[in-house]
């Protein structure tokens, strides 16, 4: 093996040059709500919602699994309706309002994810948290179909998904008992 | 360990709550990539774009400050990935052997910039002829990858007189089989931070074994194995595919902290971890079976090939419980046994979750209900003929003492799904345009720990500290990745101390603080590492001259000492278990998980789409110390043996994957995950915990070939090959040739 370290002039100018279009250089006038509180973000608008959460705000209950939007482990509410922020660019999100799993303090369904055990590695469930949260709020007396209809976009490569539409089935039964 | 009995059991057999539930519900719980390390820099690997060639030059533009690279030439010592070959290279040197090889890393600040910088390093290659397929591997036209014949590793044996047993069989079925890749999809992608430590390096990461990451880069990084110090950090699934490949990564990132002087994390992204990891053998089982008059089975003949890629890895044990499964669990005195691991230019294949099994039940399991068509019998029916029982002899002459629920778990799944009655009624029914129904069969086995010598190579070690300030810790290796350790070991040691639960923690899994208690795999956790915690509690009673009965411990510890009780215990492979690895004979597991699955679909007679009805599965673990845990690997288990039946498809064009991403791989989601039904059945082996066996794979092993019994029992045309998806059975029921395959008319 033969390592040549050369200076390749005409390469390094187009380094120099993606760095010069892709570098953000006006201010942000976005400004949008996270979990109740007003933000004016510094990052770029063309920044992913999801790293602006994770590596901005540090709210790192919401994961990453595929960056594609097949694996739900990114889901957050974006004016009440689940979303992949991997697939949400911070410039959609001017004047919205954004829920994370940590702006979610739901305990029966915490609880009910705890005790029928919906959690194994973990890696997902604050994805399915945050969907099921969304559906209960909608539809507080969901059918085990509506359940997997609204879970389909959140993957769980551990549990075999039994234990997590259990989980949301006693959420609700729950509400439906305390709303009685 | 008879003085179990005599234990007042408060947690060992209860639905207790996992005690990381709460954090992980809340988003609170770190994952790698949540923790935030000062000055950290990012790592990115450069990779082999192609199959098979030599590696002419590398060609590095200037690099800007701040950004450092490293080669293979940067390795300080040998340059192997330490494992049971020196075949694996942390970074490819002089040759690339898979699309994907490491070969440059790079470090900076900014993963973007080092990004750009990876597009401009020029690597020029010329062309080998690649290997690409089992039978290339095995055609001798090609330069071999490994040793002079390219086989990773060959097992096999002779059992009575097969030749004979055939010639006197009445019936004799010979089919070929193939499975394909299966990807791991654990949620959380690979991650790893290296730093510079004390003499050496210390590395936190994603993984399951964090002894085989200390072991695996103490001769490439030139260090002493204890100036590796590694650390588990939580775990966002695993199922074999962090078993052996952190240590890799965890290479790269050492190398690069080694040279910056800093910390350093790899991470990847899907797309990077789906294309460079490992993945499930794709394998081929070539299988002739013989049967008497009375439908016994009298002989068979084996030939079982797995593909390992590029690097051996861990095929060899892959290959021997593949090899030990083949025969499946039944009765036979005559067999003929040969099966061999290759080495092809693909992603180097390893560990997931099975380990060789489900390849190997999946052809045995399928043959059984193909002959048991051709037979004039139902699946249920012939196995009740030859399944092991207590006092029967295994496939390598073990003798099955105890704990054996293969038939109570064959009868309970036949029972609850009326299995007889629907396949029969299934054969029969109309083809009028309306979904079609099928029911399917299958019967499996998992041996508990390591096989063979595996556990007397590893000579486990657990430790349990006792404070009366802190409480009992439990100082193992074995991690939880998910399926729930942490709080089975809570379980095992709160009742043998009895002590309550909140008085007993886990450590840390750190290189530095635990013990080797091997790596958490082969379904060996709860049996042989918690059986060496139940050991050292009962140590630790007789220091303090407590008794489980008196439940007097914490009293009598508080008299004893203010200071640190500890008790230390190594496994011991008990003196009645007898493995001759050479000649393939006797006990090759200490003990057996037995199972039994129905897989119940409807089939679209047009579109040939398979709706999975339901998955009812009994399974003999002994003793289950959680059964909500037990039901979630179950659970989990069974829907990922679904996904390698049905729906997982990875192929590959020239060594390069055509599903590199989520889209294109699909796993179930909640909408393809029938119902299912899963039975415990608890047949106490003596020498495991309060009687526990293992559970963590089987639960996966059984199901491929109960869902293509399902579709046959359906359309009336036999499979021999995973994933069966709509595209097959479609080309196979339209194929001029499938007449070989359809049922055999009386």
């Amino acid at each position: 093996m033969v390592i040549q370290s050369v200076i390749m002039s005409d390469r390094s100018k187009i380094i120099k040059k993606i760095s010069a279009t892709s570098a953000f250089s006006a201010v942000s006038s976005i400004s949008l709500t996270v979990n109740s509180v007003t933000r004016t973000p510094k990052a770029s608008p063309s920044t992913r919602l999801l790293d602006f959460l994770r590596d901005e705000l540090k709210l790192t209950g919401t994961k990453e699994g595929c960056g594609e939007g097949e694996c739900g482990a990114c889901m957050v509410l974006l004016d009440g309706k689940p979303v992949n922020s991997c697939l949400v660019l911070l410039g959609q999100c001017d004047g919205r309002e954004v829920t994370t799993i940590e702006g979610i303090s739901v305990p029966e369904l915490f609880k009910a994810f705890e005790e029928t055990g919906a959690v194994q590695c973990g890696f997902c469930t604050p994805g399915f948290v945050v969907s099921a949260y969304a559906l209960l709020k909608q539809n507080p007396n969901p059918t085990a179909a509506e359940i997997k209809e609204a879970l389909s976009g959140n993957l769980c490569r551990c549990t075999g998904y039994k234990k997590i539409i259990e989980a949301v089935q006693k959420a609700a039964k729950h509400n439906i008992q305390r709303d009685k | 360990m008879s003085d179990q009995q005599k234990i007042e059991l408060n947690y060992v057999g209860a639905p207790v709550v996992r005690f990381d539930a709460a954090e992980k519900v809340r988003g609170t719980a770190k994952y790698i990539n949540d923790i935030d390390f000062p000055d950290v820099l990012v790592g990115v690997t450069i990779r082999s774009t192609h199959q098979r060639a030599k590696i002419l030059r590398i060609i590095v533009p200037e690099l800007p400050s701040g950004v450092t690279l490293v080669t293979a030439d940067d390795i300080p010592g040998e340059n192997y990935v330490a494992l049971f070959n020196k075949d694996q290279p942390l970074l490819a040197k002089e040759v690339v052997n898979y699309i994907g090889e490491p070969i440059v890393l790079l470090a900076g600040a900014n993963e973007d910039e080092l990004r750009k910088i990876a597009a401009l390093i020029r690597i020029d290659y010329e062309d080998l002829p690649a290997i690409s397929s089992i039978e290339d591997a095995l055609s001798g036209k090609f330069t071999p990858i490994y040793g002079n014949d390219g086989v990773f590793k060959s097992y096999g044996y002779v059992k009575g007189d097969p030749d004979a047993a055939f010639e006197a069989s009445s019936f004799v079925l010979e089919e070929t089989f193939r499975t394909g890749f299966q990807e791991h999809i654990y949620l959380e992608t690979q991650g790893v931070v290296a730093f510079p430590y004390k003499n050496g390096v210390k590395i936190i990461g994603s993984l399951q074994c964090p002894f085989y990451v200390q072991k695996g880069l103490a001769p490439a990084l030139n260090l002493n194995p204890h100036d590796i110090v590694v650390e588990q950090a939580i775990t966002g699934g695993a199922f074999g595919g962090k078993e052996e490949f952190p240590s890799l990564i965890s290479g790269h990132a050492a190398l690069l902290a080694l040279k910056t002087g800093k910390p350093v994390k790899i991470t990847y992204d899907r797309h990077e971890d789906i294309c460079v990891t490992t993945k499930r053998h794709p394998s081929k089982s070539i299988r002739r079976i013989g049967f008497d008059k009375e439908n016994r089975i009298v002989a068979m003949d084996i030939d079982f090939l797995l593909n390992g890629g590029a690097h051996s890895t861990l095929s060899q044990v892959v290959l021997a419980r593949g090899a030990l499964g083949s025969p499946g669990a039944y009765k036979c005195e005559n067999i003929r046994l040969l099966s061999r691991a290759v080495a092809t230019n693909q992603l180097p294949s390893g560990a997931f979750r099975g380990f060789g099994a489900p390849q190997a039940f999946f052809a045995i399991e399928a043959q059984m209900n193909h002959a048991a068509y051709r037979l004039n019998l139902n699946p249920y029916s012939l196995r009740k003929i030859n399944i092991l029982r207590i006092g029967d002899r295994t496939a390598t002459g073990q003798l099955l003492k105890e704990s054996v629920g293969l038939e109570k778990a064959l009868d309970t799944v036949a029972q609850r799904t009326n299995f007889v009655e629907k396949y029969n009624l299934y054969q029969r029914q109309p083809k009028n345009g309306q979904p079609l129904k099928g029911i399917g069969l299958s019967t499996f086995f998992h041996g508990c720990g390591f096989t063979g010598k595996g556990e007397e190579l590893i000579k486990a070690t657990a430790a349990v500290d006792y404070s009366n300030e802190n409480g009992a810790l439990i100082r193992i290796a074995t991690v939880d990745m998910g399926q729930g350790m942490n709080t089975v070991m809570r379980q095992i040691a709160a009742d043998a101390l009895a002590l309550p639960i909140e008085r007993v923690a886990v450590a840390i899994p750190n290189t530095a603080a635990v013990p080797n208690s091997g790596p958490t795999v082969a379904s060996r956790t709860t049996m042989i590492v918690g059986g060496l915690v139940y050991q050292c509690c009962a140590d630790l009673l007789k220091q303090v001259g407590a008794t489980p009965a008196a439940k007097d411990f914490a009293g009598k510890a508080k008299q004893v000492t203010n200071d640190v009780l500890t008790a230390t215990r190594d496994y011991r492979v008990p003196d009645d278990v007898f493995w001759d690895e050479d000649k393939f004979i006797g006990d090759a597991y200490p003990i057996y998980s037995w199972a039994a699955a129905v897989v119940e679909v409807a089939v679209d007679p047009v579109t040939f789409e398979v709706t999975v009805e339901k998955i009812t599965a009994a399974h003999d673990i002994g003793k289950a110390i959680n059964p909500i845990l037990v039901e979630g690997q179950i659970e989990g288990g069974s829907l990922q043996g679904l996904g390698y039946a049905s729906m997982e498809v990875m192929t590959e064009t020239s060594g390069k994957l055509n599903q590199a991403s989520l889209t294109d791989y699909i796993i179930p989601t909640t909408l393809d995950t029938p119902d299912i039904e899963t039975i415990i059945l608890e047949e106490a082996y003596s020498r495991g915990p309060y009687g526990a066996k293992g559970v963590g794979e089987q639960p996966l092993v059984g199901i491929p070939a109960a869902y293509v019994g399902a579709v046959e029992n359906a359309l009336g045309v036999e499979f021999c090959e995973i994933p069966l998806t709509p595209e097959i059975i479609h080309r196979q029921i339209t194929s001029p040739q499938s007449s070989q395959r359809t049922r055999r008319k009386e």
